[in-house]
């Protein structure tokens, strides 16, 4: 079914109309690990502000990048696509030695990947505003829901002394990933990476 | 009967109205070396491989047949067993952290049994000038090391054909000349080949025909002598270095002999030439 | 970047890289199952040491294994601190300040070593496990569990290009600064804001590579068969099921203990 100009369920997936699996042939996994593989290089820049918010507690920075390439991987390649995103950027922290915490994150970045493809089912155009506010509005709310028994269990905090700092990330973690999101959509549609 | 026979090959991209191949029609003979330039090389190695129309959408007729195979009408996997591909860029062929691994992916993706895996592996190895390197992680190899590496583990799958989409251009002068190297010694030893290259020096030598693609149709398909004869006037053609010598100076003197491809032949037939005019 | 863990593994000169990847899985499940299950500060000691014993004995390189271990004193530094500062009970000292009261928990303190000691056995069990494990042994293991194989292999494909996309990057740095846009210049605090000019060429050099890797990976019969053969082989032998039957067994016997309130 040929879409109309600007419009698009999944931009990219070409063997799959349904966003579950999404495109699993080659492409589409190959495509998803190397958003990985970026999301991995881009933390780079998120690790001195993350360190200083309790060496890494309560993550800002490297929230804004993980929800913004989660959904992108997600909204390009479905649900399989935004897993592989998710799940095989900790395992790599984890075997190169970059992070070795990362695998807490395989289910929190699991359930972002989960948002994406919520949200992004509900929308015509995944290449919209409200679609890309939908998804971060969602997955940072998913996230501190995450995170509170993350600490309370694993880490033994007091959440309730937390919720400022919960707050604050929530904060960033809405309107800077949707700006990012938006705009690389935007890009690759432009630069004739989509499909019909 | 040849090994590769393409017959009225038409490709449309999607989205778009100019066909980028049309009407090519060609045989290659088995142990030949063909070389293509010109616009659409890559589409129609892309269609000879069997990528289009497996991998990449657009519109295609005609037929292309690889060693009794239509390729549309078999699946992807068993093309790979016929013919092989050899990108531009090695970094891009080896998916692999070792060389060893590299070169046994297509035969596990095959279904060859382990045995046979290993003694293939070495032979291939070995043919290339990489034995020894199975165990070396592919990204600390040269550009040259990786290319040979991307040509082992396609020679490890046995294919009739190899095809080869400008194996040299991400490589050094050195890599090139293993790359090359080892080309001819496949030749030798009977390979079909097929190759898009934009080194006239190298690939002239090594190619038994050429073929010239201009908008989308073969306008010459010739022996290189008699390519390089027809094409003179194409700016857009190189020239090994020997040859737009000759060429340049045909007019204006009398030479002897054919037209030259090699430095060695260039020194055969321009040699009095330079003796006369310089002593 | 940290030398790759995985290259001990492919090297094969310890016992330890003969191991079945499942083993060395079992055991990162048992100190899971102990790290979670107690925070009793002799059990986590002695697992730690049983670690450190078991690199020794493998001969692990110490220096590499131990290495990713300082990427985590930031996280256990404010774990420890938070706990101190925020338990209620067995306050030692307090003041005023700014009119809130501070408070210093010795009990806060031993909570946060303990924790602390948990992460750390996480975090080393699980850089051991990289270390040892061969990533083809890995994926073949994962495929004996029936993981189809084109995400079992993901793995692999994901450390082998790594290199590449963070050399990529270096050279997206050095183009855009070249332009003028220098993010080494800007705040540390502040570079994720700033990071668009580096985040979308790297996205589309992602997504162009993955096509040609894609079409070359299908130009090799990739995923061509259900059953493929694997060169690599991967056999159990009693050594594993030893390191098995052990490790569960110890997991199980501290998971009982704390169940019962005994730990």
């Amino acid at each position: 079914m040929a879409a109309k100009a600007g419009e698009f369920t999944i931009p990219l997936a070409k063997m799959s109309i349904k966003p579950v699996p999404g495109r699993v042939d080659s492409k589409g996994i190959v495509s998803s690990i190397f958003l990985s593989l970026a999301m991995i290089g881009l933390l780079q820049f998120a690790e001195r502000l993350d360190t200083f918010f309790f060496g890494g507690l309560f993550p800002v920075a490297g929230r804004i990048i993980s929800i913004t390439m989660i959904g992108l991987g997600t909204m390009l390649y479905g649900l399989v696509g935004g897993i592989i995103v998710a799940d095989i950027n900790p395992l790599i922290a984890t075997a190169t030695g970059t992070s070795p915490i990362a695998p807490f994150w395989l289910l929190t970045n699991a359930a972002q990947a989960v948002c994406a493809w919520l949200v992004g089912a509900r929308f015509k155009n995944v290449i919209s505003w409200p679609c890309v506010v939908a998804y971060t509005v969602a997955a940072s709310v998913v996230l501190v829901a995450m995170y509170i028994p993350l600490h309370v269990f694993y880490f033994k905090m007091p959440w309730q002394k937390m919720l400022n700092l919960y707050a604050f990330q929530t904060l960033l973690s809405i309107p800077v990933p949707a700006i990012f999101l938006r705009g690389l959509l935007g890009v690759i549609r432009n630069a004739g990476f989509v499909e019909e | 009967m040849p090994i590769l026979s393409v017959r009225n090959l038409t490709f449309t991209y999607p989205g778009v109205t100019e066909p980028a191949l049309a009407g090519v029609s060609f045989d290659v003979e088995r142990g030949e070396c063909l070389a293509i330039f010109g616009a659409a090389k890559s589409t129609l190695c892309l269609c000879l491989a069997g990528a289009i129309p497996h991998l990449i959408s657009g519109q295609m007729e005609g037929e292309v047949i690889v060693d009794g195979l239509l390729t549309r009408a078999v699946r992807l996997p068993e093309l790979a067993t016929k013919v092989g591909m050899v990108l531009q860029d090695p970094e891009n062929t080896l998916f692999n952290i070792t060389v060893g691994g590299d070169v046994v992916f297509g035969m596990e993706n095959l279904g060859v049994p382990r045995d046979e895996m290993a003694a293939r592996m070495e032979e291939a190895m070995t043919l290339v000038g990489l034995a020894g390197f199975h165990a070396r992680m592919s990204h600390e190899l040269s550009g040259g090391q990786k290319q040979r590496a991307s040509v082992a583990a396609v020679l490890a799958m046995r294919p009739s054909i190899l095809i080869l989409d400008e194996p040299t251009r991400e490589l050094d002068p050195l890599g090139t000349e293993e790359v090359f190297g080892l080309l001819a010694r496949l030749k030798e030893r009977g390979t079909t080949i097929v190759i898009v290259e934009n080194d006239p020096d190298h690939v002239a030598p090594l190619a038994d025909r050429m073929l010239l693609l201009r908008h989308g149709r073969v306008e010459v398909l010739a022996p290189p002598r008699e390519f390089y004869a027809r094409v003179r006037d194409d700016p857009k053609i190189r020239f090994p270095q020997v040859t737009e010598l000759y060429l340049a100076l045909q007019g204006r003197a009398a030479l002897p002999g054919r037209i030259p491809i090699t430095l060695e032949e260039g020194i055969e037939t321009l040699g009095p030439l330079y003796r006369r005019v310089c002593h | 970047m940290a030398r790759l863990l995985y290259t001990f593994a492919l090297e094969g000169r310890s016992w330890v890289t003969r191991l079945h990847p499942m083993t060395m899985a079992t055991l990162v499940l048992s100190v899971a199952i102990v790290a979670f299950s107690t925070l009793h500060l002799g059990v986590l000691g002695a697992t730690l040491l049983v670690l450190l014993l078991f690199m020794v004995v493998g001969r692990l390189p110490t220096r590499t294994t131990l290495a990713p271990m300082v990427l985590i004193l930031p996280l256990c530094f404010f774990i420890t601190l938070i706990q101190t500062l925020a338990r209620p009970e067995g306050i030692v000292a307090s003041w005023n300040l700014l009119g809130r009261e501070i408070t210093i928990s010795a009990v806060g303190f031993i909570l946060g070593l303990r924790i602390t000691l948990r992460v750390v056995l996480l975090a080393m069990i699980l850089t051991i496990f990289f270390t040892v494990v061969h990533p083809a042994k890995f994926t073949k293991a994962l495929c004996d569990l029936r993981v189809p194989f084109k995400y079992a292999y993901s793995f692999t494909l994901a450390l082998r290009f790594l290199p590449l996309m963070l050399e990529e990057l270096a050279t997206i740095k050095n183009a855009q600064q070249s332009r003028g846009y220098d993010i080494d210049q800007v705040n540390p605090f502040l570079r994720v804001f700033r990071i668009f000019p580096l985040m979308v060429p790297l996205v589309l050099i992602a997504l162009r590579r993955a096509s040609t890797i894609a079409l070359a990976l299908d130009l090799r019969a990739f995923d061509a068969r259900p059953d493929r053969t694997f060169f690599v082989d991967v056999n159990r032998g009693p050594l594993d099921l030893g390191l098995r039957a052990v490790g569960l067994s110890a997991a199980a016997v501290v998971l009982i203990a704390a169940i019962a309130g005994w730990l």
